[in-house]
Formats: C-alpha cells, structure tokens, sequence
C-alpha cells in the first residue's frame, strides 16, 4: 500500500473522496460544504475534487451544509461534510434531523473550541454538543486511525441494522494541520471496502413517501425506540466492518476502546484524540520503571460501549478520565459515561481531570501529575481542572 | 402506480395519484390546500419531489402512516427547504431524472427563517421550482407577525396593528436576478397555470409568490377565499406581474378601480385605524408607480409577441467585404439583442451595402449596439430609426 504524507485534514478530505467516487457505479455522491477554521482544508480538498459522478455544493451556512446532505441522501446518493466549533452548533438542528430520517451521513468535527470568547483551537466541547444527536461518534489519534475510520464510518453507517450518521473527531490543529505519514488506501481498496449505496427508504419516484412529516406520540417514541435498537446492533456491525477491513487492507483498525498494559494495572489513564498517544507515553515511561499503570483511549463515544469499557479497563481500582470538553455543572462528558459504566463498581475511584481547554497544552508533565494525584486520592471530589505549570 | 418509461436516456414516471388528495386536515378556505390543487393541475400527470418546510404544508397533509401527498415529500427544517431541495435536485441531475424539485413554504419560511438559504440557492441558481404560498402570518403557530404581514394588521403579536410595511419578497428576487420570478392569484387560474408552464419550460431558480388567504388568520369567511384573491389584485393590493432574469418586468393584471374598503370588508385582521388612514393607499400608490416604471424601462413584450414588433431598425452603411454581415449581426448578438428582420441591398456603385436590421429593443440598448458596430473596420456609417422601416432608397455611396 502507498503510503502518504499529508495534513490531517488533507488525509480526510482524500478519504471522503474516495467514499464518494466509489459510488459512482450507483448514485453518486453529494456535500454540502461551508468553511471555518480549522476544517477549511477539507472543503476546499472536496470542492477541488474531479468527481465522475458528484456534486460539492458551496452553500452560505453549516445549517444549509447539513441540509444539502439531508436531500441528497434522500436521494439515495453518498453524502458528507465537515466543520468546526461553532459551525457545528449552527449544523446541530440539521444534524438531529440526519439522524431521525436515518441517513448514513458521514460528517468529519475537526474539534475547535467554542466561542466566545474566541479561540480557533482545539477541545471536544463542539462535537459533544452533539452528544444527544441519533448519530454515531469516532474520535481520532493519528492520521492513519482517522483514514481508517472514515472508511468504517461509511460502511458501518450505511449498513441497513444502523443507518444513522456518523461523526468522526480529529484535534484541530494539533492533528488536522499536522503532516504524518500514512499508509493510503488506493482507489480500488476503497472501492472494495464499500459496496456501492443502496439507501432502504430513498425516494423512489414511482413509490411516493412522506420524510418528516407528523407522527403522533406513540409512533414518535417507537422511531426513538428503532434508533436505540440500531445503536445496539452497532457492535456487532462494527465487528464485521473491521473483519472485512482487515480482509482489504491487510490490517485490523482500531476497536471502540485501544488499551495498552491493563491486564496487571492498579490505575488507568483514559483519553481520547491526540491527549491519548501522549497518556499512552507517560504510561510506557511508568511502566519501564515499573509501575502498574495502564491506558484507555475512548475511540468510539456513541453508542458507549459500557460492558467493553469495563473489560477494557481490567482489574484496576483507580482510572484517571482526561476530559478536554466541559459539561457546565456536571463536569467531563466522557467521565460521567464512564461512571455511569462503573455503576455498582463501588471498588473503583474514577476521577474527573478537565484538561486542555480552548487549547491549552495537554503536556507530559501534566499527565504525569495526573498519575501522581490520584495515586494518592482515597475519595473522588469534584472535577479537577488541571493547568501545566509554567 | 405509476407507469416508467425511458426517453431519451432519461426515465420519466407519470403519476396517476393526485398530488394532494381529499381528506387532508387543511381548514376550510384554505388558500394554501386550493393552491397544491392548482399545483397537481398545473403539473398534470408528470412526477415531481415536494420540500415542505415545518409548517400548515406538513400538519395539513396528515400523521404517519396517512398523507394526503400524492408525490414524495421530504418535510424539512424550517429554514432548509432550499438547502435540501438542493441536494434532491442535484442528486436528480446526476442520474438523468428530468423531474421538478418544488419547494412549497409559507411565508414564514421564505420572507423570515429561510430568506438566507432561498437566497443562496438563488444566487447559486439551484434547478428549483419556489412556491411561497403568503397568507402574510405564522398561521401554522396561530397568527403571529411576519415580514409579509401588511402594515395596519392585527396579529397576535401585534395587537394594535403592524407597523410596517411588507417586505418585498419579489424585489429582493429579482436582484438575484433569478430567471423567472413571479406573482400568483387564485382568483386567476388562466395566469397561474400559464406561469408554472413558463416556469416549468425555464431552468434554474424559479420563485412564484401565492397570494394564500387564510380564513384563521385573516378573520374571513372560508368561502370568500377565492373573492378575497380577487379583490387584492383588482384594489392594486397584491399585483400579478412577472419579472424575467430579474430585469423585465411584464404586469399581468392592473388594478380596475375596485376600491381597497372591498377587500378590507371581507376580513377583520386590519385594524380600524389601517382602514381609515392613507398609510394602505399611499404604499398601493408607491408599489404600483416602483413598478409601472420597472415594466416601462424594460420593454414587456415576452418571445411570442416579439416578433410583430421589430420596432427599432439598424441601418449600416458597410464596405462590400466578405463576412461583414457576420460581424455586423454578431455586435448585436453579443448584447441579447434578437435580429426580428434583416434586409441586405448592395448601392449601385458595388462597392458598398446596406445592412438594414429590425430589432426589438429599448432605445439605450440599440444606440450602444450601435457605437460598436460603427468601430468595426469596414463600417462606414449607422443610423436607428424608430417605428417604420426606413426608406431604403439607393442615394448615393460616399
């Protein structure tokens, strides 16, 4: 396979094109794409495109981005966008309504803290604000992770037991501007991975259907209950997806949690995003002399796989959640998953650490204190909001 | 239902449901429900996908699993309709299915939430058909305010009556310059079937503004819909006119006379003092001078009554070289300017011709024509003349 050394976010816009021209046999592909700092490059990778059998529409908002999606996967056609912080807000009403018309959008967050006050860099606060949305999440670590999981995302989304859209999360900046090398799947790998889109419920002209019309209550909470259905079958989808993955590509894309030295571990670090490949140095470095420390990176957040979260984490009494978002009065969004999974697991101490917002430097250092805190906490207490020491 | 043939590498499906049936919950006299009738009757039997945003077009038709929509319909967010009617159309587009995407909203949702995305979709010129069916209120929500409510109207968040005036929707359209743009009566069924066939022969974004009465909202009789359509076109209230590529403007009907106070006596929203004082007449007095100017600056006559009247002639004194008639006819092509007549006489002396074209256009148009035809090389002279042909008589080469 070739490899490539690109920015993050030329990597996926490469990705999402290749998603889309692969369904150029059937009913090709469509976006809505508006710009914002720090996803531009991905618009403008898409809008260079030369697509056999596609249609990248520049529109006036990220309301209006979604919405271009919306119709066009109606239309039966492969549809994607991405966007940023505030962008993402403005998509949200839009997003929501993917879900609940069961549409397998792709959608990439390059995650930008929201404003204001302003700030262009990154936290996750922007695409958990999302958390609520009928749509599946992946957070990304690297380039290599982020191109395989807009492949997955694609096949796992469209597949007929999910067929809900799906977010993929990279950092802004710190990886969609970094260059990395990774290794490309060509083409007709692509082309291999995804069956051509056969959307269920698209319109057909000679069987009129109404999308988004009234439902009474009943029928309302039952739709609600066929989502919470499709998140369960999400498992095993994505098992599959992998497998066949791996019978493409030559190798196995990361699972819903990655962990490393948990087997034997008294405390767990979990991460997500680019936080985690540097908790995963600390870890190494504690462990060379020694120590019983091991490592969690929170890949897929929705559906949260609580049982595969447990076993993740394995015999350890202590885990250190890094939450780079901020969920006013409540504390980390993925620390109150976490504890919500720990349920009736009164033997573990999960401490919440809100680190890195509006882009503050997520350091060794820092991490490293993070060990040493909790290492000597008998009882939780609230949120503790970490700053590196200058 | 519906039958599938392929023509000219396009399938096309025919429906034989209407497109909005009976037993939908519409209320009594709705100028919206009337209208999707219309729609179904101009449209015929050729298919199409409906984009109603949230609004009476997606309560009326009825709840899951019942519709009263005969085509498929995809409900959108409010503000969306344009948006995702674009992606629709252009997925359409690529797999070669000819059918129209027709967007159906309100006036909430064209003049207030959704001005941006039907303005982008304008400005990017999305193949759409826009409907905005006005009844000049938030009906679906129980009579709130908009941007079309007209000045002097009680709503419910303007119990004294709005203080300002509608917006003009039609206005900011045409400055999109949007191919065709038109109004809509339904008490002028000939004219709104005549406009959606110009703006189903048309391509690109097609905006039609409905006059849609709404008994709730508008305090009327569910029966006088059609009479309170009438009488808003005959008082000058709501002009029926259409606008080309957003700089010709042609008006349709104009205002016979009819006193507003017979529009206003069919309905209670506008308030007394709306009635009494000037404030209606002076903006039917100001819309109607606005647009009596636009359709007088820019010649009405559409391409089917063009060719009687080749009122303005060219006549080009050229050198007799080869492909000069080329050239000169080409100046005038350059400018969208059609050649009604074309008559070519060589002068005795050989040596020279007359060129004498017959054109149907405005004044300014014709003497720029004209300053760059006399640049050309081999043009010796050019004269316009308007009303009859000029006298072609030989006179002599200079």
């Amino acid at each position: 396979m070739p490899r490539a050394l690109v920015t993050g976010n030329q990597a996926v816009g490469a990705m999402l094109a290749a998603a889309g021209e692969a369904n150029r046999f059937a009913r090709g592909c469509c976006s809505g794409v508006y710009p914002i700092t720090p996803q531009t490059e991905i618009m403008e990778t898409l809008t260079a495109f030369p697509f056999t059998k596609g249609s990248v529409v520049p529109v006036e908002s990220e309301h209006s981005a979604m919405g271009v999606c919306i119709g066009a996967s109606i239309a039966g056609a492969r549809a994607f966008s991405a966007s940023s912080s505030n962008g993402l807000l403005y998509m949200t009403e839009n997003v929501l309504a993917a879900g609940y018309y069961r549409l397998p959008i792709v959608l990439v967050a390059v995650n930008r803290t929201i404003g204001p006050p302003w700030n262009i860099w990154v936290d996750q606060g922007d695409s958990l604000a999302l958390r609520d949305a009928a749509m599946l999440q992946f957070y990304c670590e690297s380039h290599q992770d982020l191109v395989d999981t807009v492949l997955l995302a694609f096949r796992i989304a469209e597949d007929s037991r999910v067929l809900l859209p799906t977010l993929v999360a990279l950092d802004g900046f710190v990886l969609s501007l970094a260059i990395w090398e990774f290794a490309l799947p060509d083409r007709g790998m692509v082309h291999a991975y995804l069956p051509p889109l056969d959307l269920p419920h698209r319109i057909r002209r000679d069987h009129p259907r109404v999308y988004g019309g009234m439902t009474w209550p009943r029928d309302t909470q039952r739709q609600r209950e066929d989502i919470e259905r499709a998140m369960e079958a999400v498992p095993a989808v994505i098992r599959e997806a992998a497998d066949e993955f791996e019978t493409v590509f030559g190798r196995r894309p990361a699972g819903a949690f990655p962990a490393a030295h948990t087997d034997d571990a008294e405390l767990v670090l979990v991460a997500c995003n680019t936080m985690a490949r540097t908790a995963l140095h600390v870890v190494a470095a504690r462990r060379a002399r020694g120590e019983r420390v091991g490592f969690v990176r929170a890949r897929l957040f929705r559906p949260f796989l609580r049982d595969e979260f447990t076993q993740a984490i394995g015999p350890a009494r202590r885990v250190a959640v890094l939450d780079r978002n901020h969920s006013p009065g409540s504390g980390g969004i993925f620390w109150s998953e976490i504890v919500t999974s720990l349920a009736g697991r009164s033997d573990v101490l999960a401490q919440d650490y809100i680190v890195g917002l509006g882009g503050t430097d997520v350091s060794y250092s820092l991490i490293d204190g993070i060990v040493d805190d909790l290492a000597a906490r008998e009882e939780p207490v609230p949120p503790v909001f970490v700053e590196e020491v200058a | 239902m519906a039958a599938e043939a392929i023509a000219g590498g396009a399938s096309v499906v025919t429906r034989s449901e209407p497109l909005w049936r009976p037993g939908n919950n519409a209320c009594a006299g709705c100028g919206m429900s009337l209208g999707l009738q219309w729609l179904d009757q101009a449209l015929r039997s050729g298919m199409l996908t409906l984009v109603v945003p949230a609004c009476c077009a997606v309560v009326a038709p009825g709840a899951f699993p019942d519709s009263a929509y005969g085509v498929p319909t995809v409900g959108s967010t409010f503000a969306s309709a344009p948006a995702v009617a674009t992606g629709l159309s252009r997925v359409h587009r690529l797999n070669d299915e000819p059918d129209p995407t027709i967007c159906w909203a309100g006036d909430g949702g064209t003049y207030d939430i959704g001005l941006a995305t039907l303005s982008a979709a304008a400005e990017r010129n999305e193949d759409i058909i826009y409907v905005c069916y006005d009844n000049e209120i938030y009906g679906n929500t129980g009579g709130q305010r908009s941007s079309a409510t007209p000045a002097g109207v009680r709503t419910t968040t303007t119990p004294g009556g709005k203080a300002e005036a509608k917006k003009d929707v039609m206005a900011i359209m045409a400055a999109h310059g949007v191919p065709y743009a038109a109004t809509l009566s339904l008490a002028h069924r000939d004219d709104f079937m005549r406009k959606l066939a110009v703006a189903q022969a048309t391509r690109g974004l097609r905006f039609l503004l409905l006059l849609s009465p709404c008994p709730a909202g508008w305090k009327s009789e569910p029966g006088d819909t059609v009479e309170l359509s009438r009488l808003a076109v005959a008082s000058g209230m709501f002009p029926l006119y259409e606008v080309f590529n957003g700089r010709r403007y042609r008006v349709n009907v104009r205002p016979d006379g009819t006193p507003l106070e017979d529009y206003l006596a069919l309905q209670k929203r506008f308030t007394g003092a709306a009635r009494e004082a000037d404030v209606l007449y002076a903006g039917i007095r100001e819309q109607w001078a606005r647009l009596e100017a636009l359709a007088a600056n820019f010649p009405t006559t559409d391409v089917s009554e063009r060719a009687e009247a080749a009122h303005r002639w060219l006549r080009v004194l050229v050198e007799d070289r080869p492909s000069v008639l080329a050239r000169v006819a080409g100046q005038v092509a350059r400018r969208g300017i059609n050649i009604e007549t074309v008559v070519v006489r060589s002068l005795p002396d050989r040596a020279h011709t007359y060129i004498t074209m017959g054109v149907d256009a405005e004044e300014r148009a014709v003497e720029r024509v004209a300053k760059s035809i006399v640049r050309l090389d081999a043009v010796v002279d050019v004269d316009v003349f308007e009303g009859e042909c000029p006298e072609q008589s030989a006179g002599s080469a200079p």
